[in-house]
């Protein structure tokens, strides 16, 4: 670990991070141990993410794409001050298999195609530069093992990697559930890692602005992300449920942009963003959803996030799924968002150059956002009283959209949409 | 933008939570169809992965969410 992360290590209010811990713990013990009191009837497993592996169960594929357009007037790749125009067409293919003995098999693919009016300003001597576009290509495979019998648990192992012109990676993790009949709750970890490497296929320079004529004076092109998560879920009663997720995010290597320009006030030259080489995130959310009545119900979230390089942020959303009937419903959403920026950041042309650290990257200054939308999701419903002999049965039908606005106007919306389909195994079909 | 005091926010959210989980009650079988409806369920949609994306990509927090956590793409 280099100098400057023993130093940030050391400044880090070491005071505030053992009272989170404490204070975590402690809540914790607390409801282990008031649980663990109430000596109920066996209860059904908690709905979770993962589905119960079996090779009975159907093929499960999740199809999902998405629009996104963004503008804005102050790209990072110019400093501070420019077009952040951006469109994506991004698409997702989940696959669940289930296969002997109590495992699963998933993959899931996403492809994203972009283009970009920043990223095109990489080389200002010219009107649309190969960077102009790029194509993002994800695929991460997944194996989930349950272990049945008073144990009761999962666990799960991954791999994957991601490739765009300039950049590429490949992350690996362990995951870990356990759900606790007798109190009604659910615990888990996660660990994951992620190597990524900016120019991979080249020197890390051709990918400084072109108008750029220093070294760079970057020992590497490496990203490394180190992720722990826990979480725990707990059913309060029987139309009220919650969770609790804490992420403690480990980054070290190059964190910075190498297209990103940096203008000062007291030199004419510019230089590249440049930032420390370690940074610990932490964010802690929680979520609870309330049935409220048979027609509504609340979803609601709230996110607070600390890192190192002192950025603070708050955000809550909250979603009413308003059920029209069994198999329909429409729900509105709001989701809002602020956040005190990080130490390095400046305006473009207000940089001093004996600093060692700046950036003008404004999705990491003082900001407030707001994100409003609505959705629908069906799910189709078969009348028929006859044994269906089909082997694809659609799942559900999900379509949403939204419009995104921070308040130095930057604006931007998506639409998505997607359907999930099962495909059952002969048996079920009778063929 | 004026730095509020987060600790105390943050610290009473915690403390509130943990008073809710401690008033937890047993939901038996027969009881729990409320809560195994599809919308009541604690991870977010899966079309909410593609607006995860871009939220951390252009605000400087990511995480906690099961999305994004700040690696894997060429992205601060």
């Amino acid at each position: 670990m280099d100098v400057d992360a023993i130093k940030l290590l050391n400044s880090i209010n070491k005071g505030q991070i053992k009272q989170l811990i404490t204070l975590l713990f402690l809540a914790t013990l607390q409801l282990t141990f008031l649980n663990t009191r109430l000596f109920g009837q066996q209860s059904d497993s908690l709905s979770t993410e993962i589905q119960i592996p079996s090779e009975k169960k159907p093929v499960q594929i999740d199809f999902m794409a998405s629009y996104y357009n963004q503008d804005g007037n102050h790209s990072a790749v110019t400093g501070g001050e420019g077009s952040e125009d951006l469109n994506d067409y991004a698409s997702t293919i989940k696959i669940n298999i289930p296969l002997k003995k109590n495992k699963e098999l998933r993959f899931d693919n996403k492809i994203s195609h972009f283009t970009s009016a920043s990223t095109d300003n990489i080389d200002p001597t010219t009107i649309s530069a190969a960077s102009r576009h790029d194509t993002h290509i994800e695929i991460n495979a997944n194996i989930i093992k349950k272990v049945v019998g008073k144990r009761n648990f999962d666990y799960n192992i991954s791999l994957g990697g991601a490739n765009e012109a300039h950049f590429a990676s490949f992350n690996g993790g362990f995951g870990f559930r356990k759900a606790i009949e007798k109190s009604q709750s659910e615990i888990g970890v996660k660990t994951h890692f992620i190597m990524d490497a900016w120019g991979p296929y080249y020197n890390l320079s051709r990918l400084y602005p072109n108008d750029y004529y220093g070294t760079g004076d970057s020992p590497q092109n490496n990203r490394y992300t180190f992720q722990t998560a826990l979480y725990y879920n707990q059913i309060i009663n029987e139309k009220l449920q919650a969770s609790i997720t804490l992420d403690i995010i480990q980054q070290f290597g190059l964190l910075s942009t190498p297209y990103n320009r940096i203008y000062f006030s007291d030199q004419i030259n510019i230089d590249i963003e440049r930032l420390p080489s370690y940074k610990m995130r932490i964010p802690v959310s929680s979520r609870l959803n309330y049935y409220a009545a048979n027609w509504l119900i609340i979803r609601s979230s709230y996110r607070f996030y600390w890192d190192s390089f002192e950025l603070k942020a708050h955000t809550a959303s909250l979603e009413l799924p308003l059920k029209i009937n069994r198999f329909f419903s429409l729900y509105p959403f709001y989701r809002y968002h602020i956040q005190y920026g990080n130490k390095y950041f400046e305006k473009k042309g207000d940089h001093i150059s004996t600093n060692t650290y700046y950036t003008s990257d404004y999705d990491v200054s003082d900001l407030q956002s707001h994100f409003i939308g609505g959705g629908f999701k069906w799910i189709p419903f078969r009348k028929t009283k006859k044994r269906t002999t089909s082997r694809l049965n659609m799942k559900s039908v999900e379509m949403r959209a939204g419009y995104y606005r921070r308040n130095d106007d930057f604006h931007s919306w998506i639409i998505s949409g997607g359907f999930s389909f099962n495909v059952l195994r002969k048996e079920e079909t009778g063929k | 933008m004026k730095r509020r005091n987060t600790s105390k926010i943050f610290y009473t959210l915690i403390f509130s939570i943990t008073l809710m989980f401690s008033s937890c009650t047993t939901v038996k079988s027969y009881q729990s169809s409320f809560l195994k409806d599809s919308e009541m369920e604690l991870n977010s949609r899966g079309l909410e992965e593609f607006e995860n994306g871009f939220q951390s990509y252009r605000e400087g927090a990511a995480g906690g969410n099961g999305g994004n956590i700040g690696g894997g793409c060429g992205c601060n």
